[in-house]
């Protein structure tokens, strides 16, 4: 059975109820048994039992899936869909290897800051010289390649490796994200002024690499491995009270994953528990942590505001209640909550670019339960999240801005917004 | 394999995209939600009634058969392929239209790959109902509760989807459509073919569009929580209060087993000492319902009742449903396979119903949770095992018979929600003549001489 | 060929069984045909042997409670079930009854009441009906959108087919899906499946009270519109009848205008309330005579009027009735059409309405020929499909296939009632005079 047994137990334990059909999102867009939970359970299972062979159709099925979670609450048997499909991707990685040069050079590129800053560099021209001349050339695949915001110079090369006030009563790192560091400079320096409003001195290491998580949810262990490490040794020799992440997926790889990436390395364990033990996201930290001092917020312009759950938060980290308190106790900021808030965005990392037709379905259902809603602003913690329904609701030509927490939070403390 | 003549003509008929011949494909759509497998040699997804229409007349001309099937919850085999291999699926999730929400004449129609949860959601938004809301519907499709004729918690007072039923589109497997019924309940025209065909678990037709009645959501309704020592006082509990009159919407059953299971698994504040606990809910006008719930109380106490609660909050009444909601997930946590049974027998020996599945449980060595709907004498034992473990899915198979055979012998049936399909076929002698399967293979011959319509269920030609 | 056949049938039930004589044949028939015999059987294997011997002899055979159908049955046997009439078991737990179907339905309902219990279905001709007819008709009576139609009361019985085999099937249980559901197909098969000869049938709870509202209007469309107000407000009666003058005249003997009559049967509280609310609704509508009426025994004594009014527009039903359906919120409109084409409503014989089924009978002239009953049916079910129903029945089904043009539909719908009944009948003996089409 090779690596899929150690998760057999939990195949097994799928009763093919089909509850999970009403949970899956990548069901409702597809309506194909293989895309939801259960067809992928049980095809997994049918790998598992040496019954199919991995063929392009059970990746397509396996890689399909937007690891959103909700068919790990909706189950029953408490049979965790999404945890199968990652043992299920890691399987394969070990018998196949990453299937699609597209999808291998993707994840060198982001497991490189070197490649990584040259990728967004060559965007940025590409931009410039082509796609900017080319009228109806908005967008790969439902991606807004022409809209989404590049950052002229990385955010880690902006700012000093130590940003500090007097008296500080906490020092803290900060793990900014591939995406914060080069499309969401502001929302970097926002963080920053916030924590440091806040008797919070931040240390900004700048030799911090990707989180790990698009390798890690491709089955690249090893690669992951190597990320994590030089984020541990990294951060540790900071001497820091918290790590703080303001990037849900970030935060949800290096607090929870970690732990699980090393499970085989029991020696190294430990110095991983404490390094996640330290890992805190940042509207947690403010509220439960900090305790900030909400008096402290100016009324903005009256504006009727949203909070966008990122499937990274709110269910592997359970933060819901932060986001909506802290952005509730903004004077003359009208709150209204969404339906279903928590529903994925459809972006899933690289399910967009290979799945166009299910994640832009999926995005679609978002644009309509935010127009429902009637806000303008959707407020949300995941830069990930943040592209995905800015870019759609600017090929879509609608007036609706995304604007992460923390630059909320930044204008809430009377600090100009960005352009 | 399907013939390369067969594949170009389907794709012909639905499009290449909706026809798909992948193993990873007939895998999937060659399980439902029971342990029985039958892998299909091809799935077509078709767009409306015409693209039925051509594929009835394709499997008629290249000879295969038809297996229709709606979400896959199926609990009996009856929507898989066929022994012969030779079916192939066909998959109503494209056709899920509504095309009509008419509250002022109490009626729906929509296409069978409608979920019903979401019909009912839509419903809701107009302050109405589809009374039929079996416990999988929130991913069973609207023409799967039609095959199986579905039930639900309220069947007791609301009755079963074979009452909500006015008309329907029917693709016969001649290749024609009819009509039957209408939007009212007074066209039928000579027999009631409408009727015929709920409850036909897919066998003899493709139904393309349901009518339905529906209703205004009742004004209100109360919830109310009753534990007991025994067992015996609970089925006296559900004796007398139909004695008293009383048509309750709901009387949910869980012994005193499932109660621990329940507990176990997901710590809710149920003793783990009780014998049954009864969820009694009734609904109607306001003013007709303090009357009930005080006669309801009187008869629970008279009975022994150990704690009794009459919820007064929206959240009071989640906390009391929050034990029968995740029953079977507890089941789920607590072995990883479970069987879940389904047998009816009359209301006045639920009692030795309860003691026979206890018997059997015992007399088998296997862990079985018994979760009923008391009012109407619907049983699902919840069977607990390990399918990797052959010897005791011998004894869960062993159980299925068992309980049948204690069902008839009760003067039941060995049927009341989820169908006969493939599973309970071994048993339709057991429940009727040989006059009565040939009444059936009569109905089945007029419908499907060819026998090319989901082959292999209810009853064999 | 004739004497052997009935001296087969006086050796199945006995001599004084079998009558032969026309004279004493008459009160047992309908209609203009002349059968070989009228056989009253006493017990299932009797019937059993007279359906074989039927087959064997090639004779037809048409059923009754009390009385059989004669058309197309000259030289056929009328088997008549009256002395198969016994209530044999009342199960109060399980709220069923065990019925001979030759029992009188009246007297099955008083039987049910009797032990508290009810049996909401009404009789299709009153004092002549059999509980056998009842499911064997399978009418959707008045009190159909509170409690189902007839169907949803048979969950069992005992049947000899068409083929002489006794098939037993059903049982106490409320919910049963073993099977094809070929009882409650058998609901309304009118003789064309089999004979019943034990019937398995439920029973609900009595009701906690009974109360009735009732108002007379000066014309249809004020009648109308004011039960349709009702609909509007949801509330929903248990009957809501409205008869023309003529009509209600045999409920009231000497009244001049429409009669509304709205009857209750549910918990006390709320009936109390409602039938308040629908007075005021009707006073201020411009009723007169408007009047409560929770005395018991003057709510039974008015609803039985209302059965025998109900009986006699059933005896006449589909030769001297166009029965059709539209919405209940469509009711009003449709009776301006209904007008619009015939004229002058409170000119025509009758015309009863049964609001919460959207169900509008309409009596014809006695005089009237074949030729302008079958015109004025085909535009009546234009006029109901323009509110979104149709005539009813067969009749209907046939005329919305034709408005569609739709022949096919039509053979196949009649192909198939006719594959089915060969099916179960293959020599063609039961029940000459049901023709479906």
């Amino acid at each position: 059975m090779g690596g899929l047994a150690d998760v057999y137990e939990m195949l097994n334990r799928c009763n093919k109820c089909g509850f999970c059909h009403a949970a899956c999102k990548s069901y409702k867009s597809n309506l194909g048994e293989p895309m939801v939970a259960r067809g992928r359970v049980q095809l997994i299972k049918a790998v598992a039992e040496g019954n199919l062979e991995p063929d392009r159709d059970y990746e397509d099925a396996i890689n399909s899936c937007l690891l959103c979670g909700e068919c790990a609450i909706a189950c029953p048997s408490g049979v965790k869909a999404n945890e199968l499909v990652m043992a299920a991707r890691r399987d394969l990685k070990k018998k196949k290897g990453i299937s699609g040069f597209a999808k291998r050079s993707g994840l060198k590129t982001l497991a490189s800051p070197v490649r990584l800053g040259l990728a967004f560099k060559s965007l940025k021209t590409f931009r410039k010289l082509v796609l900017n001349n080319i009228k109806g050339l908005d967008n790969f695949r439902g991606i807004d390649i022409k809209g989404m915001p590049v950052n002229e110079k990385p955010f880690l090369k902006q700012i000093p490796e130590v940003s500090t006030i007097a008296n500080p009563a906490r020092r803290v790192a900060l793990f900014t994200g591939c995406m914060i560091n080069h499309t969401l400079d502001h929302t970097g320096h926002a963080i920053i002024l916030v924590l440091n409003r806040n008797g919070c001195e931040v240390v900004v290491p700048k030799a911090q690499v990707c989180c790990g998580m698009p390798q890690y949810a491709y089955g690249d262990f090893e690669i992951a491995k190597v990320l994590a490490k030089k984020n541990i040794r990294l951060i540790a020799g900071l001497k820091v009270d918290a790590v703080i992440t303001a990037c849900a997926t970030c935060g949800s790889m290096i607090k929870e994953e970690y732990p699980k990436l090393f499970a085989d390395e029991p020696d190294y364990l430990p110095q991983v528990q404490e390094f996640c033990g330290k890992v805190s996201e940042f509207s947690r930290f403010l509220l439960d942590d900090l305790k900030v001092d909400v008096s402290q917020f100016k009324p903005i312009l009256p504006v009727q505001v949203t909070y966008h759950d990122p499937c990274h938060l709110v269910r592997p980290q359970k933060i819901t209640q932060q986001p909506r308190e802290l952005l509730k106790s903004i004077p003359r900021l009208q709150y209204v909550e969404m339906k279903e808030a928590d529903r994925c965005c459809g972006a899933a990392g690289m399910v967009q670019a290979f799945f166009p037709d299910e994640s832009n379905d999926i995005t679609r259902q978002k644009l309509k339960n935010i127009e429902d809603s009637g806000a303008d602003i959707v407020v949300t913690s995941c830069p990930a999240c943040l592209h995905r329904i800015q870019g759609a609701l600017n090929l879509a030509g609608k007036h609706q801005k995304v604007v992460h927490l923390a630059d909320m939070l930044a204008k809430a403390y009377g600090y100009p917004s960005p352009g | 394999m399907l013939a390369k003549t067969i594949v170009n003509r389907l794709e012909r008929i639905v499009g290449d995209k909706n026809v798909i011949t992948s193993k990873v494909a007939l895998i999937a759509y060659g399980y439902d939600a029971t342990l029985l497998a039958g892998m299909p040699v091809g799935v077509v997804f078709p767009a409306n009634t015409e693209e039925v229409v051509e594929l009835v007349k394709a499997a008629n001309e290249l000879d295969f058969t038809l297996v229709p099937r709606g979400a896959g919850t199926n609990l009996s085999g009856g929507a898989l392929g066929d022994v012969n291999s030779t079916s192939v699926v066909v998959a109503f999730s494209r056709m899920k239209k509504i095309w009509e929400i008419d509250t002022e004449n109490f009626l729906a129609t929509i296409e069978p790959g409608y979920v019903n949860f979401e019909f009912q959601e839509e419903l809701g938004k107009k302050g109405f109902y589809y009374p039929p809301d079996p416990a999988s519907y929130k991913a069973a499709t609207m023409g799967g509760n039609l095959g199986e004729c579905s039930g639900g918690p309220r069947c007791f007072k609301y009755g079963v989807t074979r009452d909500y039923v006015l008309g329907l589109e029917v693709v016969l497997m001649n290749g024609k459509v009819i009509q039957t019924g209408g939007r009212n309940f007074k066209s039928e025209c000579g027999l009631d073919l409408t009727r015929i065909f709920v409850g036909a678990e897919g066998t003899l037709g493709f139904i393309t569009k349901i009518t339905v009645r529906i209703l205004p959501l009742p004004p209100a309704k109360r919830t109310m929580l009753a534990i007991f020592h025994k067992a015996e006082d609970a089925s006296r509990t559900v004796a007398d209060i139909v004695a008293a009159g009383i048509v309750p919407t709901t009387l949910e059953m869980m012994d005193g087993l499932m109660m621990i299971i329940a507990e176990d698994a997901n710590n809710i504040g149920l003793p783990r000492d009780a014998g049954a606990l009864l969820i009694i809910e009734v609904d109607g006008y306001a003013v007709d319902l303090d009357g009930q719930v005080s006669t309801i109380s009187e008869i629970c106490s008279k009975n022994n009742v150990r704690e009794f609660k009459i919820a007064r909050t929206a959240q009071e009444v989640d906390k009391i449903w929050l034990a029968r909601r995740t029953a079977i997930g507890a089941c789920g946590k607590r072995r990883p396979s479970y069987s879940m049974q389904d047998i009816t027998v009359p209301r006045s020996v639920f009692p030795e119903a309860v003691s026979g599945i206890i018997q059997c449980a015992s007399d088998l060595n296997l862990e079985i949770g018994i979760l009923a709907h008391a009012g109407d004498g619907n049983f699902h034992p919840m069977v607990l095992f390990d399918q990797r473990l052959e010897d005791e899915s011998h004894r869960v198979h062993a159980a299925e018979g068992i309980l049948c055979q204690m069902a008839l012998d009760l003067k039941g049936s060995i049927t009341g929600e989820h169908g006969i399909g493939l599973l309970k076929k071994p048993f339709m002698d057991k429940q009727f003549s040989p006059v009565g399967l040939e009444v059936f293979r009569k109905i089945k011959r007029s419908f499907d001489p060819a026998n090319r319509l989901n082959p292999g269920k209810i009853i064999d030609l | 060929m004739s004497n052997d056949a009935i001296a087969k049938l006086r050796a199945i039930v006995g001599e004084q069984h079998v009558i032969d004589a026309a004279p004493d044949m008459a009160g047992h028939l309908k209609g203009s045909g002349i059968p070989l015999a009228v056989v009253l059987p006493g017990q299932t294997s009797q019937v059993s042997d007279i359906v074989k011997l039927a087959n064997q002899l090639n004779l037809k055979i048409s059923v009754g409670g009390a009385v059989a159908d004669t058309k197309n049955l000259d030289g056929g046997i009328a088997l008549i079930m009256s002395r198969m009439n016994n209530l044999l078991e009342i199960d109060r737990e399980n709220l069923v009854a065990h019925v001979e179907p030759g029992m009188s339905h009246l007297e099955f309902i008083r039987q049910a009441a009797a032990q508290n219990l009810n049996f909401p279905v009404d009789p299709y001709r009153f004092e002549a009906s059999s509980i056998g007819g009842c499911f064997a008709v399978g009418d959707t009576d008045a009190k159909s959108f509170q409690y189902g139609p007839t169907r949803t009361y048979l969950l069992g019985f005992e049947m000899v087919l068409p083929t002489g085999e006794v098939l037993d099937i059903g049982n106490k249980c409320i919910k049963n899906v073993a099977g094809y559901d070929f009882i409650h197909f058998a609901v309304g098969s009118q003789g064309t499946l089999g004979i019943f000869t034990k019937l398995l049938v439920k029973l609900l709870p009595m009701p906690e009270t009974k109360a009735s509202v009732v108002a007379t209007f000066p014309t249809i469309k004020q009648a109308s519109e004011s039960i349709q107000t009702l609909v509007k407000r949801n509330i929903h009666p248990t009957r809501v009848s409205l008869f023309s003058q003529p009509l209600a005249a045999g409920i009231v003997p000497g009244i001049a205008d429409q009669l509304v009559m709205i009857g209750f049967e549910g918990f006390k509280e709320s009936t109390k309330a409602l039938t308040r609310e629908i007075a005021a609704v009707f006073s201020l509508a411009g009723g007169g005579g408007v009047r409560v009426i929770e005395d018991r025994a003057e709510h039974d004594e008015l609803w039985q009027k209302w059965q025998a009014a109900k009986g006699r527009l059933n005896c006449g039903y589909s030769t001297q009735t166009i029965d059709y359906s539209v919405g209940p919120l469509k009711l009003a409109k449709s009776l301006d059409g209904l007008a619009g084409i015939v004229g002058d409503l409170a000119s025509w014989p009758g015309i009863n309405v049964e609001a919460l089924l959207g169900n509008i009978r309409v009596v014809l002239p006695a005089a009237m020929p074949e030729e302008d009953k079958a015109a004025l049916a085909v535009k009546i079910n234009a006029l109901a499909m323009a509110h979104g129903g149709n005539v009813s029945d067969c009749l209907g089904a046939r005329l919305v296939c034709e408005s569609y043009r739709d022949t096919e539909m039509w053979e196949t719908v009649t192909g198939l009632l006719e594959t089915i009944r060969r099916q179960f009948d293959p020599q063609g003996i039961m029940a000459p005079g049901v023709i479906f089409s």
